[in-house]
């Protein structure tokens, strides 16, 4: 069943292992800038069809009137966007707009007032229709949707009667005026002067929205305003805001207007209101606040514009356009509110990618008395036990050189039990993440890893301090994968490098069984430096490696995987340096952690057994994601991790001995063991204690790593010095 | 194609598709732990089916063998049988006993003067699963599967197997009338007075009335176990006893034939995703993710194989209460039940215990 070292060929899993399409696929759809993607095919698919049916459109002449119509949509859209992000909606603005126009030209026309002066009042008209709307929907506290559809229709019938009063006079005055003209056909940088404003403050505003203190508030108001004001934001000013900005937005549109037409009319902007909706829609962004960003909404803004100029070019009516836009519309928006409430579900349903891993057929007998090596026994049924209904869930345990006992807790504490037996039991740390495997460094600090927070040092006073929570992001990964999540074992070499192993780069400590219906090399060993305080990543793509110990010969390093079932063993040092084999392959079970005995031999925890039905799923990939995708993780199959045992094994890797619970009651699940002169302590994820048995271990081994001779933890504290006997430098 | 559609489907409206969702334990079915908590009467190895008789006394049947329980449950031998007995049905000194791989066979049973053997063969039974008297004596009897015996049920099962028959012997020399083929394991029986008969349909969680004229109609539907054997009780009602549960897990691994078949092919039984009569916890056995022990226990709500139920239906065959031995009991694969003394009888061939139960859910 086991193969030796000597026999194993490099044990570094293939390409198809290490890569899924589906598992990339769910990686990519998972990044945020992900949630732009149909606004992207709906505009590309507009751009397909008016290139196709209505070339003229993108024809050189007329692509500085689709660049002006962009800006002046777009400059409506930025600040109709701007309210529906702060929660609300205006759609006066295309009303404002409207009348400052018709304003500017009577400004300029009319009474002669110098350019910039009359932009200037322009937006400032645009402010004070923004600051109307604030004081209605924030201060009276009306429906921001009534409220600016009713200032619309006050805003049309003013520009009706401004029209009708101006339109004959104003038709026979010309302007000759140096800034007129550079509003309307000069450039900056050869962009039209309406682009080039669009397009700095189309920055500006998502610099401020994405980056700013400001643009965060005005979005959390937003996205839900009653805990916005929970948390202590000025709601109402934020809001006011966004009218007063879109007000004076529109004022800006009203000047371009007027600078490109030169003619009052009661028909500008009649319907465009419609498009700076539709753009908004187009765009993805949810009408109910909170979310979206700028370039959404400006490629909201160039579908719609390109569609309207499409139509215009071709000669078609403007109500075929209106209707072409409305189905697209309803279309681009049933899918995207489907889209954006299911899109989560399906980075969650393409996450999990299983691979074929499959073992030969040949389990053991575990039939209690059947005479086998693997029969199940009751060795660790009547275990002392400490800690009994305190502990919660130690993963693993360890012995100081006092004799104190330490064990971790799911709840995040490490336990000392004290004292001769054991019996007084104190909280020694909190390490803010879930302690799992524990090693002492040379100076007596703990060292913990802790699942979800990263590798953490723990003095000897109980002052926990993190040593480490991130390596080097590697190349080839489409998440980023450079903190770490579920770091569960390590071990110390004695020249004090911590090597230590992290299950999994995908899933969280409590997901472990999404990594293992996998069974793909999701995991890693790392190697902490305390001189330097530097991580670095020494194997990539191990399958759940989930306990590490230096190997006695001090050049390797053992490495158990738990879903591949084997022990890998990787060389540090010496003649084999860098090359990573198995130690044992083929295991009946999971093994979990692995630790010394003074015999120069090894004490490996089986978490769980492999079980038949379970194998031969993992050999079916289709089933396993069929099976996780159409059943709760309660329903799924599981290996059998209810019976536990506890294995030896002597220095190359043989089966010397089990020890089991047959009750499944008291040790139903063991994780960890820790040899101490002849007593072997065990500590499992699940179980309510930790317990002792007694072992007959002949200590032969003189290593100088703990348990074994030379490790100068055996009393006597002068032996210390020989502690550094075996082990070469560490690459 | 079809399974790229339903993903697009489930990814745009999920929740919309219909599953095969096993129905609740709610109302009447409301889990609890009576049957833990019963008195067992008698233990009896290899238990397979168990009678009442008018005098208190219980007639059981177990490996090949057939004994009468007192009520203390000391136990007398009373025949052996050709085979391993499946079931068991009594009309007054009449007792008709199904054994695997064999048939029927009919005694005579006195009290005190011996037991008279009458060895029928009956068609080509080999898969006797349920018997039944009716009122004028007429012996009804369920053949389960024409594919397998009764101890390869879950083969049949996880085969989708529908070749089960209901006969019925009118005269002990004559040769019986199918009433019914096609039927997906019916396991339990219960003939009534206009001649038509109540069949436990187990494969389909369902039971149905076959009428006297051909016609068939669902009188109990979408069970939340696979039904088992029927005993009428004193109010015009029944005691339905579910063999075994329901689970997400085997109607998956069912949706899946090319698992299924190598599962069949390559493992040991023991090993099968299959429901069983009991679990024993044996590595081997098939666990799922809500059964591991947490701080060594089990929750009684977790998933499993097998587990104890039965249910008293009234004349209508609506559910009036229920006896449960929920996932962190072992009086699992209850095969028969019936009224008793402020309570039931359960016989659990899981925990092979003859169980007297007080009180009720209701």
């Amino acid at each position: 069943m086991q193969t030796s070292s000597s026999a194993t060929a490099d044990a570094r899993p293939s390409l198809s292992a290490r890569f899924s399409l589906q598992r990339a696929l769910s990686d990519i759809l998972a990044k945020r800038w992900m949630e732009t993607w149909i606004p992207l095919v709906a505009f590309a698919l507009i751009l397909v069809w008016v290139t196709v049916n209505v070339p003229a459109t993108l024809a050189g002449t007329n692509l500085l009137a689709l660049a002006l119509d962009f800006a002046l949509l777009g400059l409506l859209v930025l600040g109709l966007y701007l309210t529906v992000a702060a929660g609300g909606i205006d759609v006066s603005i295309v009303g404002s707009y409207a009348v400052v126009a018709v304003l500017v030209l009577i400004m300029v026309k009319l009474w002669d007032v110098p350019v910039l002066v009359a932009v200037v009042v322009a937006i400032l008209v645009g402010a004070a229709v923004g600051v109307l709307n604030a004081a209605l929907i924030v201060g009276a506290k009306t429906r921001p949707f009534l409220t600016t559809l009713v200032v619309m229709v006050l805003l049309r019938s003013v520009l009706s009667l401004l029209s009708v009063w101006a339109g004959p006079r104003l038709a026979q005055v010309v302007i000759d005026d140096y800034s007129w003209t550079f509003l309307g056909v000069g450039g900056i940088l050869f962009i039209p002067v309406p682009v080039f404003t669009i397009a700095v403050l189309a920055i500006v505003a998502h610099v401020l929205l994405t980056r700013s203190r400001i643009g965060s508030r005005l979005v959390a108001v937003g996205a839900n305003e009653r805990s916005a004001i929970e948390a202590g934001l000025k709601a109402q000013r934020l809001k006011a805001s966004s009218y007063v900005i879109a007000g004076a937005l529109a004022g800006l549109a009203g000047v371009f207007y007027a600078v490109r037409f030169e003619a009052p009319s009661p028909n500008i902007g009649a319907g465009q209101e419609f498009s700076a909706l539709a753009a908004i829609v187009l765009g993805g962004i949810s009408l109910g606040g909170g979310r979206g960003s700028v370039p959404r909404a400006l490629l909201g803004t160039a579908s719609v514009t390109l569609l309207s100029s499409a139509f215009v070019v071709s000669n078609r009516t403007g109500f075929a356009y209106q209707a072409v836009l409305a189905v697209i519309l309803l279309i681009a928006v049933g899918i995207d509110a489907k889209w954006s409430k299911h899109r989560g579900r399906a980075v969650e349903k393409l996450a999990i990618a299983p691979a074929s891993l499959a073992w030969p057929d040949d389990l053991p007998d575990f039939t209690p008395g059947s005479g086998s090596r693997w029969a199940i026994n009751r060795r660790l049924t009547e275990a002392e036990a400490f800690g009994l209904g305190i502990v919660e869930g130690a993963e693993d345990c360890i012995v100081d050189r006092d004799g104190n006992l330490y064990g971790g807790d799911r709840r995040g504490w490490v336990w000392k039990l004290s004292g001769p037996d054991h019996s007084t039991v104190e909280v020694f740390a909190r390490t803010g993440g879930n302690p799992l495997g524990m090693a002492f460094d040379r100076d007596d600090n703990l060292l913990v890893c802790c699942a979800g927070r990263g590798l953490v040092s723990i003095d000897p006073a109980g002052e926990a301090t993190l040593l480490s929570d991130q390596t080097k992001r590697s190349l080839t990964s489409i998440r980023d994968d450079s903190r770490l999540r579920l770091v569960d074992d390590l071990d110390v070499t004695p020249d004090g490098i911590v090597w230590f192993s992290e299950a999994s780069k995908r899933f969280e400590l409590h997901e472990w069984m999404f990594d293992m219906i996998e069974g793909r090399p999701n995991g890693r060993l790392l190697a902490y430096d305390p001189r330097t305080g530097k991580t670095t990543t020494v194997l990539n793509d191990l399958y759940f490696p989930n306990g590490v110990v230096s190997a006695h010969d001090g050049m390797s390093i053992l490495v158990n995987s738990t879903t591949r079932c084997c022990i890998y063993r990787y060389w540090h040092a010496g003649p084999k340096k860098g090359t990573l084999e198995y130690f044992v392959d083929n295991l009946p079970g999971y093994p979990d952690n692995i630790n010394r005995s003074a015999d120069g031999g090894y004490w490996l925890a089986f978490v769980g057994l492999r079980n038949p039905a379970y194998d031969l799923a993992m050999q079916d990939a289709g089933m396993k994601r069929r099976m996780s995708q159409a059943l709760p993780t309660d329903d799924w199959l599981f290996p059998n991790l209810n019976q536990s045992c506890l294995i030896k094994l002597d220095s190359e890797g043989r089966i010397v001995d089990t020890l089991w619970d047959e009750t499944m009651r008291s040790h139903s699940l063991v994780t960890s063991m820790r040899e101490s002169g002849s007593q072997l302590y065990i500590a499992g994820l699940t179980n309510d204690r930790i317990g002792r048995i007694a072992v007959d271990v002949e200590a032969s081994c003189d290593c100088g790593q703990l348990p074994c001779r030379g490790s100068g933890r055996e009393g006597a504290a002068g032996d210390r010095a020989d502690a550094v006997v075996a082990g070469g430098s560490a690459s | 194609v079809s399974r790229l559609l339903r993903s697009i489907q489930d990814l745009l409206f999920p929740g919309r598709r219909e599953d095969e969702s096993i129905p609740p334990l709610d109302g009447a079915w409301t889990p609890n732990d009576l049957i833990e908590s019963g008195r067992a009467i008698a233990h009896v190895d290899g238990l397979a089916d168990a009678v009442a008789l008018d005098d208190g006394t219980t007639l059981v049947v177990h490996g090949s063998r057939l004994t009468r329980l007192d009520s203390a449950g000391a136990g007398q031998p009373v025949a052996e049988l050709p085979g391993t007995a499946t079931c068991l049905a009594v009309s007054g000194d009449r007792v008709a006993v199904g054994v695997e791989d064999h048939g029927v066979v009919l005694l005579t049973v006195r009290p005190g003067s011996g037991v008279s053997s009458h060895e029928i063969a009956v068609g080509d039974v080999r898969c006797p699963t349920a018997l039944a008297f009716d009122a004028v004596g007429r012996l009804w009897i369920a053949d389960g599967s024409a594919e397998h015996t009764n101890a390869r049920w879950q083969r049949d099962l996880l085969l989708d197997g529908r070749s089960g028959r209901v006969l019925r012997l009118d005269d002990p020399d004559s040769a019986p009338v199918t009433v019914a083929s096609s039927l997906a394991w019916p396991a339990g029986l219960a003939p009534t007075a206009d001649g038509s008969v109540v069949v436990s349909e187990a494969w389909r969680y369902r039971v149905v009335e076959l009428g006297a004229s051909g016609t068939s109609r669902e009188v109990m539907t979408d069970l939340p176990g696979y039904p088992g054997q029927l005993t009428p009780t004193a109010a015009g009602g029944h005691c339905l006893a579910l063999f075994a549960p329901r689970t997400k897990i085997v109607d998956f691994v069912m949706s899946e034939p090319q698992y299924r078949d190598a599962m069949i092919e390559r493992l040991d039984p023991v090993a099968w995703v299959a429901p069983t009569l009991r679990t024993t916890g044996h590595p081997r056995e098939q666990v799922q993710g809500g059964q591991l022990l947490v701080f060594g226990q089990v929750k009684p709500w977790a998933p499993c194989r097998s587990f104890g139920l039965l249910v008293e239906v009234d004349s209508g065959w609506t559910p009036l209460s229920s006896w449960h031995s929920r996932s962190d009991g072992n009086r699992h694969g209850v095969v028969r039940g019936w009224a008793a003394e402020n309570g039931v009888v359960v016989v659990s061939a899981g925990a092979g215990e003859v169980i007297h139960v007080e009180g009720s859910s209701r």
